[in-house]
């Protein structure tokens, strides 16, 4: 293009780059005017016409261009751009074509048809042009893209599945590829030795791999450890134990600090002594130990052998007792046959580590915790100790040498298992003797209130162990107190930073959550909040004060409240999958309707946003990154298959279309500008759909609490997705009716179905799905399902739509009606005495949106039925003139006054609620006076003032809410009488 | 007692201790990927023994001539796992990528009021190579700190300007 062209362009590109599309399309227009037939002025003119919405337009101008095929690249750039935000990237591929066919060895053209088939992941077409570029231009990325793209074959990653090569046949081609290459010594970077590492691993040749690990090859891998690591990954596939032992030993003694290395040595050593994995219940030894010491663990020997208790904090390289017995044993003759024959086994293990720990300096944790994870896998196994040392002595030395460090405790829970049952009480006086308190009993150092922390998460970790000699309530007492006696230790630190203190908040937090699980008393989870809240005042970053605080607050059923601090946590990018599930799945289902508008949007927002990372899978093409490759196309499905956003997504096109409306014509404009909806009713790939939450945030203490996590994770998981399946389906089913104007014959068929599949819904085969999940702190709230099943919703909805199904036809469905009558009545019925606040509140935002359903799909059928009653009061007044009402149509009324009355009685439940929980939370006992707060002490009364007014303000507002949607929904019925 | 491995695209999904955290930027996804591709040795992730990820470090190479060098874009590190020297591992694993990649130095940005990010980078040997105003939104103002490395003997980029520049004077 010459550059005079060039600049006559320029103003239209900085209008598109900074986004003016408006003056973009004026910038086009007024160049179009001198040079009517300039290609790329008429694309980026489409470009602009798109970006303002005006799709129609822009696609014309587009087809025409293309018709006339233009080469320049701009031109060509630009139409590339079109499509892309057309979302149809397979046009960029036939434009490229077309194009190619032109010019067939053009390199321009040949690598952009490349990377137009690697955006529809067309891999088998990718390796095509690869070679041909390759031919035209023999440098060595094209032929590598070639390989890269047989090897995508290979991977069934494929979008196309019909391309599919066999995979066998498709390794072989891609290592026969290589080794072309190889033998002509062409091989120039170490991306190159990289992609050909990867073939020889899918290949299982984990040989060949180690062979070209020794080659000359190997000098092309730059990366810090690659070689390493990798070694170690082939020898693990390869079985070669003995080798993978000795090679992790030299590994470690490198780097004494790479945890995996030990992991990998432990795993080693263990197959290659003939016992791989722990035995469950088994019965006896692994067969291949052959070596003959006794167990050392013998109680008597750690309360004679007692640690040091000295003031002194742990110096560096003590020795004590059992150490000064181990290393003895280290000089000791092998234990096993004088052939040197235990170079590898748990003999050797033990004395390496313990070498190598007292030869590190004491500041490096991982070869005492791997002695520590020596031990606990032995003793899994069943084998006897090989030195004599003594479990609990080395569980108590590394909480002394380490327990001033914040990560102490989850260093050493683990291998908490080590220590039996009649040894805890031992092991938390051990431990807490290595706090040092003041004479007030307060730590006196910021390390020793760290040590005091370790020492608390180890109480925590055996809370349920009934050893503690305090109740839950004594306990978070006095962690309060202990939280207000260090405070000094976090003064002059900035709001960014968490405090050193805080810990103690979240530990009494977590003993008042306790409590309550056992008594269900709401005053324990008031008193919570109270302390979160001073928490939250005092160290505004405390992201761990805010998860548990909106937790409890959707607990509380207080999602105003909840929002609030959620807000707090400021989630961008793709936190808004893994962390929004903690508010967005409860703000609209707990009545605060606006807040959900904006979470459900900010969630949205994002995953439109983040379509094209295609660009970055371009680039790694570019680069050679050939690993990222497919790792990038699991990313793309991670997030095209998130079911936070199809759940996101649906909920709040529901919201949507069943709120606001208070007559017919409204949801249908609704219907008609929400932009959302095409992507909420495509067809779901349920088997696809990836569980994003991250629910690990908040810490678990123990391996019981993170098991019954990880179960109300999965309960939650299934749940959600029968949640899904049923919300998705009443979309369907109500956006469907909403499309009839009116109903032709046959679309009645598809109404009855979507109606067999809803009530098909409500009666799961699982009966798991209707369990309430354990609840706790450090897991997610469980899923709003069962509260849905336990009550006839969805077939409220089923009924209703088979019921307008009949009318439509002409028939008189008296007995339908009878039923769905009785449904309303059944609905209508008032939650148990005794129900909470978020029973309640959700019980009522549910009923609320089966109202919103049931008006718009009355709405609709009314819109069908009385054509020449148009909806509203000018209808109704004709009607008084009009003969005897027939007996559908009063069957028509029998519905729409039931789901009056139902909307009705809802109000009052709406109402009744919100005044009684607003009355129950002023009346609530403070809590504070049981947390041995002292009278002067304002902050604490402040702050559970503060969170009572967040509490009432949360229910008046959810309250006020749902009233007003179910006075609109009167509205909305009333006019669909005949 | 940590494993330093290669960030992966699932990390992204659970990275929220390190994230959650108010003075870590959330990127968008692209922009990790694009560090991915380009960079990824320069991609490291602290994992810790029972598979949390304590922390990470982002960077990647660029410039021309004497001014090909390494640059730090993140290194953060979860409340919980601070004060265990994990910054400074990772710190050290990126100016080895960047000895390998032949750099002259190892440059980063940092907000002038992050006095205990300052010290920190100070202690592994970097210097305020020049201020950069109104570098961060707010208008807050940046040093640019830099340490030599063993192509740069003299230590040459490590010697001070003596002016503030604006960011539009970077190169």
């Amino acid at each position: 293009m010459s550059s005079v062209s060039e600049r006559r362009l320029r103003p239209i590109y900085d209008s598109l780059d900074c986004g003016n599309s408006k003056k973009a399309l004026q910038e086009a227009d007024r160049l179009l005017k001198k040079q009517p037939n300039f290609a790329c002025a008429k694309v980026l003119r489409a470009l602009a016409l798109l970006r303002l919405e005006r799709h129609d337009e822009s696609r014309k101008i587009v087809e025409a261009v293309v018709a006339e095929l233009p080469t320049d690249e701009n031109s060509l750039q630009a139409l590339t751009i079109c499509y892309k935000e057309l979302h149809e990237p397979e046009k960029i591929c036939e434009l490229y074509e077309a194009v190619v066919k032109k010019e067939p060895t053009n390199e321009e053209f040949l690598s952009h048809l490349f990377m137009a088939y690697v955006r529809v992941l067309n891999y088998k077409k990718q390796q095509q042009t690869a070679m041909a570029l390759y031919k035209a231009y023999p440098k060595n990325p094209y032929y590598f893209w070639a390989v890269m793209s047989v090897l995508m074959q290979a991977s069934g990653m494929d979008a196309d599945e019909t391309s599919l090569m066999s995979r066998s046949v498709a390794l072989q081609l891609a290592e026969r590829l290589l080794l072309k290459m190889v033998s002509q010594n062409k091989l120039e970077v170490e991306a190159e030795v990289q992609l050909y590492l990867i073939v020889l691993e899918k290949q299982e040749n984990y040989e060949g791999a180690l062979n070209l690990l020794n080659g000359k090859l190997a000098n092309l891998l730059r990366a810090p450890n690659l070689i390493k690591e990798k070694r170690a990954m082939y020898l693990q596939k390869l079985g070669r134990w003995k080798e993978l032992t000795l090679f992790t030993q030299e590994l470690i003694r490198q780097d004494p600090s790479q945890w995996s290395y030990y992991e990998t040595h432990l795993e080693a050593m263990f197959a290659e002594i003939g016992c791989p994995a722990p035995l469950d219940n088994g019965d006896g030894a692994c067969p291949a130990s052959n070596e003959n010491h006794t167990s050392s663990t013998n109680n008597e020997a750690v309360n004679s052998n007692h640690i040091d208790k000295s003031d002194e904090p742990p110096a560096d390289g003590q020795v004590e007792n059992s150490e000064q017995k181990a290393a003895e044993g280290l000089t000791a003759p092998a234990e096993s046959g004088a052939d040197g024959a235990d170079a590898v086994g748990p003999a050797a293990t033990a004395r390496f580590l313990l070498q190598l720990r007292m030869a590190v300096d004491g500041r490096e944790r991982a070869p005492l915790l791997a002695q520590l994870r020596l031990a606990l896998a032995l003793r899994q196994r069943r084998l006897p100790q090989p030195l004599p040392i003594d479990d609990l002595e080395e569980v108590v030395r590394f909480i002394r040498c380490y327990g001033d460090r914040p990560c102490c405790f989850s260093d050493v829970e683990p291998v908490l298992a080590l220590v039996s049952g009649d040894q805890v009480s031992t092991l938390l006086e051990l431990s807490h003797d290595t706090v040092e308190l003041n004479d007030r009993g307060v730590p006196f150092s910021p390390a020793a209130m760290q040590r005091h922390l370790t020492w608390l998460q180890l109480c925590q970790h055996y809370s349920d162990s009934g050893r503690l000699g305090q109740t839950r309530l004594e306990r978070a007492a006095e962690l309060r107190r202990f939280h207000l006696a260090t405070a000094h230790f976090s003064e002059g630190l900035l709001d960014t930073e968490l405090r050193p203190n805080d810990h103690y908040l979240t530990l009494a937090v977590y003993c008042l959550y306790d409590e309550w699980r056992a008594t269900r008393q709401t005053n324990h989870l008031l008193d919570a909040l109270a302390l979160l809240q001073c928490g939250m005042d005092n160290s505004p970053s405390n992201f761990y004060f805010k998860l548990a605080a909106i937790h409890i607050y959707h607990l509380l059923g207080a999602a105003g409240a909840a929002y609030t601090v959620y807000n707090t946590l400021d989630l961008k990018s793709i936190q808004l999958d893994t962390l929004s599930y903690v508010s967005s799945r409860h703000v609209a289902a707990q009545g605060q309707l606006a807040a959900a508008q904006l979470v459900f949007n900010t969630v949205l927002k994002f995953f439109n946003n983040v379509k094209d990372t295609t660009d970055c899978l371009i680039a790694a093409y570019k680069v050679g990154s050939f690993q990222q490759i497919p790792e990038f196309i699991e990313l793309k499905r991670r997030l095209a298959h998130s079911a936070n956003y199809l759940l996101t997504l649906t909920d709040c096109i529901l919201l949507d279309l069943t709120s606001v409306a208070s007559q017919h014509a409204q949801t249908l404009e609704l219907l008609r500008y929400s932009s959302l909806c095409a992507a909420a009713l495509s067809p779901v790939q349920w088997d696809q759909l990836r569980d994003n939450r991250d629910v690990a945030v908040l810490p678990a203490f123990s391996d019981t609490e993170r098991r019954q996590r990880d179960a109300a994770t999965a309960l939650s998981w299934s749940q959600d997705l029968h949640l899904l399946r049923a919300r998705q389906l009443t979309l369907r089913a109500l956006v469907t009716v909403l499309r009839l104007a009116p109903p032709q014959n046959g679309d009645m068929e598809q109404v009855r179905q979507l109606a067999a599949q809803l009530a098909e819904a409500a009666r799961p085969a699982d009966p798991a799905l209707l369990e309430d999940g354990t609840l706790q702190l450090s897991g997610p709230l469980p899923s709003r399902l069962p509260r849905l099943l336990r009550r006839p919703h969805l077939p409220l909805l089923s009924r209703l739509l088979e019921t307008a199904a009949e009318l439509v036809a002409g028939q008189t469905p008296t007995q339908a009606v009878n039923e769905l009558l009785t449904l309303c009545e059944r609905l209508a019925e008032r939650p148990p005495a005794g129900a909470g606040p978020a029973e309640l509140f959700e019980e009522a935002a549910l009923l609320t949106e089966t109202v919103g359903v049931a008006a718009a799909v009355w709405g609709a059928l009314h819109s069908w039925t009385a054509p020449t009653r148009p909806t509203g009061k000018r209808g109704k007044k004709k009607k008084g003139a009009a003969p005897a009402v027939t007996e559908s149509e009063c069957l028509h009324n029998r519905v729409v006054n039931a789901l009056v009355a139902l909307a009705q009685s809802t109000s009052r439940l709406v109402e009744e609620t919100g005044a009684s929980l607003t009355e129950q939370s002023a009346a609530q006992q403070l809590g504070h006076l049981s947390l041995g707060a002292t009278p002067q002490e304002g902050t604490l009364r402040d702050a559970a003032d503060a969170v009572r007014r967040q509490l009432e303000n949360s229910y008046r507002s959810s309250q006020r809410e749902l009233a007003k949607v179910l006075q609109y929904k009167v509205e909305y019925l009333t006019a669909c009488l005949l | 007692m940590t494993t330093i491995r290669r960030m992966t695209c699932d990390d992204l999904f659970k990275f929220n201790l390190v994230n959650l955290d108010p003075l870590t930027e959330t990127y968008g996804i692209s922009f990790y990927m694009q560090y991915m591709a380009h960079w990824p040795e320069y991609m490291q992730v602290a994992e810790s023994a029972s598979g949390q990820i304590m922390g990470y470090i982002m960077g990647k190479t660029e410039g021309h001539g004497e001014h090909w060098h390494g640059h730090v874009t993140a290194v953060t590190v979860a409340p919980t796992f601070r004060r265990l020297g994990l910054a400074r591992k990772l710190m050290d694993y990126l100016e080895d990528v960047s000895e390998r990649k032949r750099a002259y130095f190892v440059d980063l940005f940092v907000r002038v009021s992050n006095k205990v990010a300052i010290d920190m980078y100070e202690k592994l040997g970097y210097v305020v190579y020049r201020r950069v105003l109104e570098y961060y939104s707010g208008d807050e103002d940046a040093f640019d700190m830099r340490k030599a490395l063993s192509r740069d003997p003299g230590k040459q980029s490590m010697i001070p300007l003596k002016h503030p520049v604006r960011p539009d004077e970077l190169d």
